[in-house]
Formats: C-alpha cells, structure tokens, sequence
C-alpha cells in the first residue's frame, strides 16, 4: 500500500459508471487522498465551483456531455488543477485529443492499484512544480531593476532603506521608470515577504467600483452584490498594498483612505461593522502631488502620510549610461523567449538610442527591443531599423560641424517629433517652459 | 499572406519526395531532412521554419529524441508527429513533450494541410502576443 500522503490532496471523481468511482475512493483514500465523486459532467461542473479541487479524474465517455468537455472547461477556468482521463475505448486519437485538451495523465480501464497511483503521483508532483513556479517570488538581492548609474544607485540605497522599515512609501516617476518593480522589490526584501503584495491600479477600476474593490462589501450591498466579497485591502493584510496612480483618487476615497492609514481600519460597503488590517501602504503616482496639494485637489494630510519615505525615480533621459545595459538585457530576454540566435545593435543603431528622448522611458526601450527581436530578421539591428524618430536624433551625432543654434533646433525637432507634436510634453522634457518652446519655434520657421 | 515553410523529416525518400510534391502543389514552400540531426541543423539555420512534420521511427536520433530537442531549441517551432507505428503511448509522450498534434499514416493530404495550416496560425498567434506582451518581471541581479 502507498505511504499516506502529509498534505491533504483533494481528488473529484467523474465516471457514469459507480463501480468505477468506488474503485478510485476504495484505492485512493487509504493513500491519504480525499475523495469526492459525481456521476455526470454538470454536477463536477458545480462542484469545481464550489470547493477547491486539486485534481480531477474523469471517464472519457459519458452521456450528454464528455470528458473531454469537462477537460477543457476545467483548463480553462482552473490552471492550478491536475487532470486525469481514464477511459474503457483506449485510442491514439482519443489519448492525443486528451492531453491537447489539458490532461496530464491518460488511462486504460481496468487500470490497477498501482497504475492509478502511479499517475496521482506524477500529477501532485507536476501540481506541485507549477505551484511552486507561480509563487516564486524574486531571489534576495534582486531589486528586477537594472542601472549602473548613479541616479539608479541612490534608488537601490532608497529601497533597502524603506524594506528595512514599515512606513508608508511614496514612488514619484514617469510612467515608464518602473514604479511597481521598486514597490515590489521593497515587498520582497523586507519583513513581510511572505505575505501577499497586492498590486492596484487607481485609474483602471471606475470610481463607482473602486471603493468596493478596496475594501470589500457585504452580501446585498448593493445590486449585483451576491455575497461578501473581501477588498484588496484584507487579501493584502500582513502585506503591503501598492496603489497606483493615486494623483487620480478622489477627493472622496483620499477621506477613505487617511482614515485606514490613520486608524488601520474600514468598513466593509454595506457594514457598520468596523474591520481591522494590518496592510503597508505603497503608493505611485506620475503626478506632482505637493503642486496637486498647493491646487487643493489632493489632500494635504494624506500626503503627508504617504510621503515618510520619497522615492524619486529618474526618467531614463537622466541616465543614459543605463541604456546599453537595458539593451543587452532586454535583448538576450526577447532573444531567448522567441528562441532565436541573438542580435546586436550596431554602433551607430546604439548611439542613436543614446541621444533619443524616450518620453515612456524603460518601458518605451523594452516594447522596442522586442519589436526589433521579433522584425529585424539579421544578426544586426541597423539605424534603418529603428523608428524614424529615433533615426532622426542620428544627426546629431559627434563628426558633423554644426552650429549651436542648429543642433538646439534639431534637438528640439526630434524630442517633439518622439512625443508626437506634443508641445506641453516635449518641452517639459526639454526642461522649458511651454512659452519659451513656442518662441524657438516661431525663430526657426523664420530661419528657414 | 506570406507562404508556410514546411520542414518534413522522414528518412524513406520515396515518401519525402511525393509529399513534397503534393505539399508544394498546395502552396507550401517544403524543406526536406533525412534525420534528426539534419533537421536540427536546419533549424539552428532557418528560423523562419514555422512547421515541422517529423516521422518517428528514425535511425540515428529517433523522432521523439529529435521532437524533444526541436523544442528546447526553438520552443515555436510546431511540430507535427507523423508515423506509421502509433501508439497510445507514443500519442502521449509527443503531446507532452509539446508536439502540436500527432497523426498517422497514410494520411489524408486535406487533413496534414489543414493541420499545417492550424498549427502555423497557431505559431503566428504566439509570436503576435508575445510581441504585444510586455513582461511583467524582470529578475536580473543588480550589477
């Protein structure tokens, strides 16, 4: 007999035929499985909804609806789930049809003892990898953030320094410089690095939504809500909360908010019943919140509360000895992902992402690097290849003898042209302000 | 639409070569290998091969050795096993391993082209997401 299992594995059954499932209870339960079983495809249907199953054994065919249906349902609304077919009509078809519907394991009735808990094993094993793959979270010492300048250097020194405490974080920068990878790189380095980080995006959830989403809600809230539903900031208890974009909370869920960052606690939407958390409040915004506070459309004292430790990232435009770094990185990922030989950039492709604005910063280089793994079919990347406002920025490039004035128009020309006419954009990138921008225009039109 | 490249390998040259023809004729552009490591080789050579047929009784490195390799090499190249000597073993262990589906001879030509056609599809839908997809972590050391 199998040694019984440590942890609880919990097995649904499906077959028409009750020998069958007697056969699997009788034969796996000693073995430390718990075993629950049903007689048609509906019925395993509602029980995959209702309590949670580690793996599913199922007959192949069986009246109405088939096993092969029940597989592919349970594919796709469950990827944590091991799934065995057996059948008594053992074919090849049959076989490869399972396994490119997601089976794991395929069986022959009558299958022994032995056979079936051969398979269980090598299924709780795969379960077990999968588990395991998805919950790794990164190594020590990995900040998933690469730079060698010293912008970047005073970042990581920021970032040991907030996973060493539990105050409140602030992350200001563009979108683009990484602001989620900082806040989890300070999740996964301090002390509650085994508890959940849960990550949120202030803009992408409706205003309507987005206070039960944070906090949760009580059965007959209001229409549409079912049954309790707990709020990000419960899953995340123990852990930390990452608020995106929190430039764009209203006025009304800032209240909300300072009240949980002040008393560590909320109601539930619907409750008067008043709920405790024990949650880190990380927040990022591209916004400047002190000009937002000065303007009254952020809240001072939730400000406050939220800056006790200020990370500033820089755009990618302020470190520019990063980008060969974030080239060759970027390219061997894409390189490896696609399975193809690697690329390089040639000199000249290299110096002109050197000089380029990049107003979407890292994120902007890393979709290029992957357009240009996956349309650039030799084993270089030449100027050609690069979009035309990145070969623009080629002219001035060291070699040509040009006047002040016609390298600053050039300048100007491309960061504009790399933010598509935007004026606001690109002068705040040129460090201007949007008057002095229109100015410069206005004389090189008269130049030429 | 640009052509489907076929790579078929199979070491009966009377086979490869009406296959071939057939394929061709129905707007395929074909490559042929003998074995596994000539495949391999071509690969490593050609990434624009989208689909591969791959016999599986061989001599030398054997299909399912030559499947195996093919896609930790160049993991979107769909393979199509094609072979005379099925099993239902044989069915599960290509599956497994990745293979895009696994057919026997003789074999209808409508339903091989129907395959490839299938699996080069599925192969450009991999590649268009993972150009869309922007990767959520990063895990490199800090220098």
């Amino acid at each position: 007999m199998a040694p019984k299992r440590s942890s609880r594995c919990t097995v649904l059954a499906v077959d028409d035929n009750l020998n069958t499932l007697e056969v699997i209870k009788r034969n796996l339960t000693p073995a430390g499985y718990e075993v629950v079983t049903c007689a048609e495809v509906p019925a395993a249907v509602r029980i995959l909804e209702e309590q949670p199953i580690d793996v599913l054994i199922t007959d192949y065919k069986m009246p109405r609806h088939d096993g092969l249906e029940l597989i592919t349902h349970a594919g796709e609304n469950y990827p944590d789930l091991g799934m065995i077919m057996v059948t008594g009509y053992p074919s090849i078809d049959g076989a490869v049809q399972a396994v490119k519907s997601g089976a794991d394991e395929y069986l022959a009735k009558p299958f022994t003892e032995t056979e079936l808990l051969a398979a269980m094993e090598k299924v709780t094993d795969k379960l077990a990898r999968r588990r395991q793959a998805r919950a790794a979270v990164p190594l020590p010492g990995d900040f998933g953030i690469l730079g060698c300048s010293q912008a970047m250097q005073a970042v990581f020194r920021l970032i040991d320094k907030a996973a060493a405490m539990t105050a409140n974080v602030l992350i200001s920068g563009e979108s683009g410089t990484g602001k989620e990878l900082v806040a989890r790189a300070i999740h996964y380095r301090g002390a509650r690095s085994a508890a959940p980080f849960v990550s949120v995006n202030c803009t992408a959830i409706p205003e309507s939504l987005l206070e039960s989403e944070l906090f949760g809600h009580v059965k007959g809230a209001f229409t549409g809500a079912k049954e309790d539903r707990a709020g990000y900031f419960q899953i995340a208890d123990g852990g930390t909360i990452f608020l995106d974009e929190i430039g764009d909370a209203s006025l009304n869920l800032q209240a909300k908010l300072l009240r949980i960052m002040q008393n560590k606690e909320f109601f539930r939407v619907g409750s008067s019943q008043i709920c405790k958390v024990d949650t880190r409040i990380i927040a990022a915004t591209h916004k400047n919140l002190q000009a937002m506070v000065e303007k009254g459309l952020f809240r001072e004292d939730l400000y406050y509360r939220l800056n006790i430790i200020d990370i500033p990232l820089p755009p990618l435009r302020e470190r520019r000895e990063d980008i060969a770094i974030l080239v060759n990185h970027f390219m061997s990922e894409f390189c490896r992902e696609m399975g193809r030989p690697s690329i390089t950039l040639s000199d000249r492709a290299l110096q002109a992402l050197g000089v380029y604005a990049w107003p979407g910063n890292v994120r902007e280089l890393e979709n290029l690097m992957q357009r240009l793994v996956v349309m650039v079919d030799g084993p270089q990347v030449a100027v050609a290849d690069l979009p035309p406002a990145m070969r623009f920025t080629i002219r001035s490039l060291p070699g040509e003898m040009r006047t002040l004035s016609q390298m600053e128009a050039d300048h100007i020309n491309a960061v504009l042209e790399s933010v598509g006419g935007n004026k606001s954009r690109a002068a705040e990138i040129l460090g201007i302000d949007r008057k002095t921008l229109r100015e410069k225009l206005k004389k090189q039109t008269g130049a030429n | 639409m640009t052509k489907i490249k076929v790579l078929l390998v199979d070491d009966e040259p009377s086979f490869v070569e009406t296959m071939v023809k057939r394929l061709h004729k129905r707007g395929l552009e074909m490559l042929t290998a003998f074995g596994g490591q000539e495949a391999l080789a071509l690969l490593d050579s050609d990434d624009t091969i989208e689909v591969v047929i791959l016999d599986i009784r061989m001599p030398g490195m054997d299909g399912m050795q030559t499947l195996k390799e093919i896609k930790g090499r160049h993991p979107l190249v769909e393979v199509i096993m094609l072979t005379a000597h099925g099993t239902v073993e044989s069915g599960i262990e290509g599956m497994k391993q990745g293979a895009f589906d696994y057919l026997l001879k003789p074999c209808d030509i409508a339903q091989l082209l129907d395959k490839v056609t299938e699996a080069a599809a599925h192969r450009r839908q991999h590649q268009e997401r993972i150009y869309k997809a922007r990767i959520q972590t990063i895990t490199l050391r800090k220098p």
